[in-house]
């Protein structure tokens, strides 16, 4: 049998006092790589909820052109809301068609049901502007004369240079 | 405009006139082209493409502004609250670099048929210039607070690509008490280009015209006869959104000229030539209005760079007058321009009979715009001025028998825009009086009224 001696006996004391309190260097950095892989874990799970979100969204306005959605704000809910190198993932080509549909002489009511409602709007001289944002794609507007109908426009520039 | 300076520029140096006398007869007869000689309009597509505005946001009818277009102008060509543009990370209020997404490149193509009611003699009638113009616009954002206009043209009759009219600006906004104040820097190379009205010389009415018809002899110094030939650095603001107020000091930067000027130059300003500029503009109800001064005082050495000069002092007053009517908008603009020539150069050479001539130049021009799709523009010039039988003296089509610089006559314009960048024009310049006179106004036989013109233009810009 062993014998200890006080000076053994003591540093034992503090060698358990110290991992019953704190626990060791080694357990500190074991948890946090745990809870990291937990964030991780979660994280995995938001994106992949946010990403059956984003698809279903897209489906719901390819399906429903006649709908009233506002386009515009299903995009910014689609579209990523980090900074400009996150990938976009807009659905450019029904968005681009439905520009394309504006015509001369539209009200308010169809270009609402058509592009969604604007951003923000704007009273230019006597008309009035509606203006869209699109992240990573850019920014559109619709001029409208004082009696309510569609004068002129400018689509986003949808992958175009310049 | 380069190309009617530089049709003027050839067809005075083939003149008999006095070598001293050139530079002022090509400043004041190139000025007259301004008057009613081919014109530069400005509307960019770049700019929507970069704020994704519509072009009837900026303009009325391209080329003319609206209130917002004046304040894009105002704020340096950038819209901050508008633009689309990328960011890298940086600090938190400023990005190291800020690009547009579209790249700020836009073109211009004019082409055109001139016919004048008789023609010319020994040339031919019903004149077609395809291109008459055709540009390339850098027209956008660089930074926030930075934008700029730069317009590079190749005309027809020069064959030749060169710098047009070009403008970049420094722009930012601050309060003074509670009350917002815009201000800016601008480096710009033709005096008025920086404005932001319709009844200053760069950009007034008829925003295109005809650059080989005849057009009177006389015009002032700060009516375009110095686009493109100087370097101009400036500051502007605009306080409470009414007062205006700018100005820019001219320096000789010729364009196809030795470089630095030497003995063999033309036109050469001596030191710097001051421009400025003062406007209140007010609006109530459907109603805008502008009423301001503007001027421009410059020393001009006709040959080398050094000895006698001549003294131009202009001074001018101008109003412009907006209302919507319903879907539908009225414009209207006049000009008045005092100059005050004292050519001690000139007259010491015998190229003037006077020491010193006034010369009055007024126009007045109103639009009616059918929406945006139509435009009928009504307009009235009058050049008058000190008989100098050396300075105006008789020669075929554009010289003045009775030594006189009077000319006046009416614009009428139709014009459509089918597509808000697209421009189908029809002005028909009538003169009741060309250089002095109605009947054999040139010592030739030519009348007045033989010089009226019909100028068709397709007008395309993307």
């Amino acid at each position: 049998m062993k014998s200890y001696t006080p000076v053994r006996l003591v540093v034992v004391l503090i060698v358990v006092t110290a991992w019953l309190i704190g626990g060791t260097p080694g357990r500190a950095e074991s948890n946090d790589i745990d809870d990291l892989r937990q964030e991780v874990t979660a994280l995995k799970r938001t994106l992949q909820s946010l990403n059956a979100r984003v698809e279903s969204l897209e489906r719901q306005v390819s399906a429903r052109p006649e709908s009233n959605a506002p386009v515009a704000a299903a995009l910014e809910n689609a579209a990523p809301a980090a900074g400009p190198a996150a990938t976009p993932s807009i659905p450019q080509a029904s968005v681009r068609e439905r520009w394309h549909n504006i015509t001369r002489g539209m009200s308010l009511e169809q270009v609402e049901a058509l592009i969604g409602h604007p951003e923000r709007t704007m009273k230019v001289s006597a008309n009035t502007v509606w203006y869209y944002s699109y992240p990573d794609v850019g920014s559109g507007s619709v001029v409208f004369a004082a009696d309510g109908s569609v004068i002129d426009w400018q689509h986003p520039p949808f992958n175009t240079w310049w | 405009m380069k190309s009617s300076r530089l049709g003027v520029w050839e067809e005075t140096k083939g003149s008999r006139q006095q070598p001293h006398g050139r530079f002022l007869i090509i400043s004041v007869a190139l000025v007259a082209f301004a008057v009613l000689g081919a014109r530069d309009a400005k509307a960019v597509p770049s700019f929507a493409r970069q704020t994704g505005l519509a072009c009837s946001s900026c303009h009325t009818v391209f080329l003319e502004l609206t209130a917002f277009g004046r304040a894009f102008k105002m704020h340096g060509y950038t819209a901050q609250a508008m633009k689309e543009q990328l960011e890298e990370p940086g600090t938190d209020k400023v990005a190291p670099l800020n690009i547009n997404r579209t790249f700020p490149l836009s073109v211009m193509l004019q082409t055109s048929l001139t016919r004048t009611d008789k023609q010319q003699p020994g040339t031919q009638n019903a004149n077609v210039e395809f291109p008459q113009q055709l540009s390339i616009f850098l027209a956008g954002e660089i930074t926030p607070h930075i934008g700029m206009f730069l317009q590079a043209t190749y005309t027809g009759q020069d064959d030749n690509f060169t710098l047009d009219n070009t403008d970049i600006r420094y722009a930012n906004d601050t309060e003074i008490g509670d009350r917002e104040l815009i201000y800016g820097v601008t480096l710009n190379n033709n005096p008025t280009v920086e404005d932001l009205w319709h009844s200053t010389p760069a950009w007034t009415f008829p925003f295109a015209s005809a650059d080989s018809a005849p057009s009177p002899a006389a015009g002032a110094l700060v009516d375009g006869a110095l686009a493109q030939q100087v370097a101009g650095l400036g500051g502007y603001f605009l306080w409470n959104k009414h007062l205006y107020a700018n100005v820019t000091l001219y320096r000789s930067a010729q364009i196809g000229a030795p470089q630095p000027p030497s003995t063999t130059s033309n036109g050469t300003l001596r030191d710097v030539a001051p421009y400025w500029r003062v406007a209140w503009q007010q609006t109530w109800g459907p109603n805008y209005l502008e009423v301001g001064t503007f001027g421009l005082f410059a020393q001009v050495i006709p040959t080398g760079t050094a000895g006698a000069t001549n003294k131009f002092t202009d001074l001018a007053f101008d109003a412009q007058y907006e209302r919507a009517l319903g879907t539908d908008s009225l414009s209207a603009h006049v000009t008045y321009i005092y100059e005050n020539q004292q050519l001690d150069a000139t007259h010491a050479a015998g190229g003037s009979s006077n020491e010193s001539d006034k010369l009055h130049t007024v126009r007045l021009d109103g639009i009616y715009h059918f929406q945006n799709q139509l435009a009928l523009s009504l307009g009235y010039f009058l050049i008058h001025g000190t008989s100098d039988s050396g300075l105006y003296a008789p020669a075929a089509i554009s010289g003045s028998a009775n030594g006189s610089p009077d000319s006046d006559g009416v614009l009428a314009e139709i014009a459509y825009f089918p597509w808000q960048n697209v421009r189908l024009s029809a002005l028909y310049t009538a003169y009741t009086e060309f250089n002095g006179g109605a009947n054999n106004y040139d010592g030739s036989g030519r009348d007045a009224f033989d010089n009226n013109t019909l100028y068709l233009l397709i007008w395309l810009v993307y």
